[in-house]
């Protein structure tokens, strides 16, 4: 599948990397070609303007720190309106996944 | 998605504004700390190079290797960066901004052009802007009257003589009030003139005598006191008055007290001779009258009331103007239809007055627009020439433009520049040039339209309400906006879809097509400039005929109207001393070349008409003869410079007996073919016959008020009328014998006010065939520069932009051993074809446009060929200029650079 996710899929992917705890740029990107078996690896060109479009929405609010190898780094997370949102956002894919499920099952 | 699972909990409210909140925040933080946003989000993709280097340098990479790997995997720092800008909150207004600024720099780019067009956008919306504001305040917004469309003036006309606009008698008012069944109300007003004692001084004034149906035909309202009531027209209840607005200024300086003074009034001879006539004593003001008025051929400084008695009432004294509001559902054709049966009915019941005379009724909205109408079509049609020029001018500029820039945009598209982006950016900058045009025709609008309001002729309606059109200014934008847009949308649409790699192979040679569009537009304009400037020729002409046509001589003439009062002046031996000694003291004054005496000068907008008899001719096979009356003293032809064609002036001793004097069309109609001189005639005046007159000379036709001189007029001479205007002419400016005349009269009698005293070039000038002539020609003449200038801009401009194109054939021709004379011929012939073509298509256009001018315009029968030519040649040097230019320098240049240029 490559960086070609589905739309929707990245922003889900980001909020669930981020209720574990709060994260880099590319601690995030790591974690999900982690989480995922290396099935999605996420480039900074659609990592970074996600990043930004869910911090103006007001799900994820970012800090600067320091990394794990002492290094100046951004991190981001989940605001309380961005924890409602992983719930929401967790919920809808499932209802989605699963019909999408039972229809491949009927139709194979 | 969020919100139809989350719409049954209790923070749902929350979530719906906390990110609009959010990204309102973001958005002010983007716009307003940009610098701060970026610098952040660089020093974030930084770190993240960083720290993927370093885990790849963890994993035995080199540093060197470990950032040349970080850097391919990340996939190209700057595509990161402009990613991120693309969904941040105001990504497109940031856009906006960034393709503005391109836009501008482009347009800098090319100042010439750019300075070019946004002139020539700026000099047609604001000209078109300009004259559609006074059209719409001249023309079509409506007079301040109730009913516009149904209210309209009444004259009598006589066909077998064309005199139109003849006012009505007392008696024939009331028979048209009682017997007309279209009217809903008739209302009528008699010009006159009555002096006033307002301290010491006697001061002559304009009167108006108004009938108090006059106030609800044509929904006048007193602005201060009262208007009369129905009991003031009766005679010796009739002597109260309105002050007119602007004579409650002059003479009260608006004083609200003024109601309830009372004012002396002495009626002069003018203000009617019999049951009308003014009587002499004092008079109460009762109110102010307001300051617009709906009626016309009346400058009066007071209103009084007229008093119908119909026992003793004149059927042969015309003055009354007639003012007639139609029943609703009314057309103008029945109206018409109903009031020519009333004057059928009178022709048979006073044959003597009213043979061959038909009512004629006119809306009054033509009544004063008037010859105005046409013009403001000419106008309007000039408009439309001019705008064309433009949008051909900015298309030309453009195309142009585009064909510059086909490698430019092929550039940009390989360097990965979006289509969308690019299309946005193309059409930004076309929008900025029509904005800047614009901008510039509303500097150009506003001031025109103020220099008229504070500079145009008063005789034009409500020309001090002209103001800048915000409806016409959009209108004008609008148009020359989508020419930009559509002639800017072509190139990009066209640039953007073609193969990059094949656009940037291809060298930047002249785009076939896009010289033949411009070929055809350059024509296009050369034939649409031609149109205009013969056009603005025409009516330049028309006027300047008109002007050179008034049958006498303005220059060096002073002129003043004196008004005998009637109850000092019964006896017509004394007015006829009276008027003798002034003419006397005038003529021994110094600096006085000739003085005469008439009762209505050149450019009043009053009229006298007579019938008459001639001898040996009997009235039974002859109709009733009709003609414009004067009354002149002897030596009045010789002070007002009008030529005498047989026979002779007017003497002293042709008084006592009395003789006639024919003018040119007087004679051509009732005398054709015969000589008028030693014929006699009768006329017929208001209280008596005269006895048979001889004619004595014919003079030259003198223009009156309107365009067409040629009215039959007959001159009496005589001396015993109770107003006469004065003409002097003088050796030197008349102007310094304005005390001179005073003094003249005063010595006659100390007590007699003389009013009106001004130059004939100063009467000419207020008068309003010719302000508005001359307002016509201005506007005209100052479209014929526009459309010139405009037509030199664009012809030379793209005929020069043409020959740079060809820098690179020609240097081929020169290699191949063409010489310099050659090159120029071949581009002379191409430039004189275009100018000859679209000369030839304007020709045409003119023709046409002639045809329907020469309705309108005195003296325009065709296009003259010396206008033609001179068009021809002017349009021709400016294309061959244009063309030799740059030829001669491609002829010069060396073939090798010229084989370089791109």
């Amino acid at each position: 599948m490559g960086s070609d996710l589905l739309k929707g899929t990245l922003d889900l992917l980001i909020l669930r990397v981020l209720a574990i705890g709060p994260n880099h740029g590319l601690g995030i990107s790591r974690r999900i070609r982690q989480v995922s078996g290396g099935t999605f690896e996420v480039k900074p060109g659609s990592l970074f303007p996600a990043l930004h479009r869910l911090e103006e929405q007001g799900w994820l609010a970012a800090r600067w720190g320091e990394s794990e190898n002492h290094r100046r780094a951004k991190f981001y997370q989940l605001t309380k309106s961005g924890r409602r949102q992983v719930d929401a956002e967790t919920s809808t894919w499932e209802t989605i996944a699963a019909a999408i499920a039972r229809a491949i099952a009927a139709t194979a | 998605m969020g919100n139809h699972r989350g719409g049954d909990r209790p923070g749902d409210c929350r979530d719906r504004i906390d990110p609009a909140m959010s990204r309102l925040r973001h958005l002010l933080r983007n716009l307003f700390q940009k610098k701060r946003v970026e610098e952040e989000h660089d020093d974030e993709v930084r770190s993240y190079l960083e720290m993927s280097a370093a885990e790849k340098m963890a994993r035995g990479m080199s540093a060197d290797e470990a950032q040349r790997a970080a850097r391919l995997e990340a996939g190209g720092v700057e595509q990161v960066k402009e990613a991120v800008r693309d969904v941040r909150a105001g990504a497109w207004f940031e856009q906006l901004h960034q393709d503005v600024r391109y836009g501008l720099r482009a347009l800098r780019r090319r100042p010439g052009s750019t300075a070019i067009a946004v002139l020539a956008v700026g000099l047609g919306v604001g000209s078109a802007t300009a004259i559609w504001s006074v059209a719409d305040a001249v023309l079509i917004r409506s007079l301040p009257v109730r009913d516009l469309d149904r209210t309209v003036m009444v004259w009598q006309q006589d066909l077998t003589t064309d005199r139109d606009r003849i006012t009505f008698s007392p008696a024939e008012y009331l028979d048209y009030r009682d017997a007309g069944r279209s009217f809903e109300s008739l209302g009528a007003l008699q010009p006159g003139s009555a002096i006033v004692r307002l301290g010491d001084t006697p001061t002559a004034l304009e009167t108006a005598r108004v009938t108090r149906s006059l106030f609800d035909t044509l929904d006048i309202k007193a602005a201060l006191g009262r208007a009369f009531v129905p009991d003031e027209e009766r005679p010796g209840r009739d002597h109260v008055v309105m002050l007119t607005n602007g004579f409650w200024q002059r003479q009260f300086g608006s004083d609200r007290h003024v109601l309830g003074t009372m004012i002396s009034l002495q009626g002069d001879s003018a203000s009617g001779a019999d049951a009308t006539a003014l009587a002499d004593g004092p008079y109460t003001i009762v109110g102010v009258l307001p300051p617009q008025l709906p009626v016309f051929y009346s400058q009066a400084d007071v209103w009084i009331p007229l008093p119908l008695d119909r026992s003793q009432l004149s059927r042969t004294v015309r003055g009354l103007r007639v003012f007639a509001r139609l029943r609703p559902g009314v057309l103008l054709e029945r109206a018409s239809a109903d009031c020519n049966a009333i004057a059928r009915d009178l022709t048979a019941r006073y044959p003597e007055t009213n043979r061959d005379i038909h009512a004629w009724l006119v809306p009054l909205r033509s009544e004063d627009i008037g010859d105005i109408q046409p013009s403001i079509l000419t106008l309007l049609a000039a408009v439309a020439l001019l705008l064309a020029i433009v949008c051909a001018n900015v298309a030309n500029l453009l195309l142009t433009r585009a064909v510059e820039r086909e490698r430019e945009i092929s550039v940009r598209l390989a360097l990965g520049a979006s289509r969308r982006r690019l299309i946005r950016q193309l059409l930004t900058e076309s929008l900025l040039l029509g904005l800047s045009g614009g901008g510039v025709g509303l500097l150009f609008a506003a001031s025109a339209t103020h220099v008229v309001r504070v500079l145009g002729p008063a005789t034009i309606s409500r020309v001090r309400e002209v103001a800048l059109n915000g409806p016409g200014f959009a209108a004008a934008l609008a148009i020359s906006l989508l020419t930009s847009l559509l002639f800017g949308l072509a190139p990009a649409l066209k640039a953007s879809r073609s193969d990059v790699t094949e656009a940037l192979k291809q060298r930047s040679g002249p785009a076939k097509g896009g010289e033949r569009l411009r070929q055809i537009l350059v024509t296009v304009e050369i034939a649409l400039a031609f149109v205009v400037l013969a056009g603005t020729a025409a009516v330049i002409k028309s006027y300047l005929r008109l002007d050179s046509h008034l049958g006498y001589e303005p220059s060096h003439l002073l002129t003043a109207r004196i008004g005998l009062p009637r109850a000092k002046y019964s006896d017509p031996g004394k007015r006829e001393a009276f008027f003798r000694a002034v003419l006397e003291q005038l003529r021994s004054t110094p600096g006085v070349v000739a003085a005469g005496a008439v009762n209505i000068l050149p450019q009043a907008d009053t009229n006298q008409s007579v019938s008459f008899t001639i001898a040996g001719r009997p009235t039974a096979e002859g109709q009733a003869r009709n003609a414009r009356l004067r009354v002149a003293s002897p030596g009045y032809f010789r002070s007002l410079g009008a030529s005498i064609l047989r026979g002779r002036e007017f003497e002293e001793r042709d008084l006592p007996g009395g003789a006639v004097i024919v003018s040119r069309a007087a004679a051509q109609r009732f005398w054709p073919g015969e000589n008028p001189l030693g014929q006699q005639v009768e006329l017929t005046l208001s209280t008596r016959r005269t006895p048979m007159l001889p004619i004595v000379g014919v003079v030259e036709d003198v223009r009156q008020w309107n365009v067409s001189a040629g009215e039959p007029t007959l001159y009496w001479s005589s001396m015993i009328q109770p107003s006469y205007s004065l003409a002097v002419r003088t050796a030197g400016d008349p102007a310094d014998l304005a005390p001179l005349l005073l003094d003249s009269v005063r010595r006659v009698d100390p007590d007699q006010p003389v009013s009106a005293v001004a130059t004939m070039a100063a009467r000419l000038a207020r008068s309003q065939g010719t302000t508005f002539g001359r307002f016509r020609s201005a506007v005209m003449t100052w479209f014929g520069l526009a459309a010139l200038l405009l037509s030199i801009m664009g012809i030379s401009g793209v005929i020069h932009y043409s020959m740079v194109q060809r820098t690179q054939e020609f240097g081929v021709r020169t290699a191949l051993g063409a010489r310099a004379g050659d090159v120029i011929r071949i581009v002379l012939t191409q430039a004189l074809r275009l100018v000859l073509v679209g000369s030839a298509i304007g020709l045409l256009g003119s023709l046409a446009l002639t045809r329907v001018l020469a309705r309108y315009l005195y003296g325009v029968e065709r296009v003259e060929p010396w206008i033609a030519g001179g068009i021809l040649v002017s349009l021709g040097t400016v294309a061959l200029t244009a063309a030799l230019v740059p030829a001669a320098k491609a002829a010069r240049i060396n073939p090798i650079v010229a084989l370089r240029h791109e």
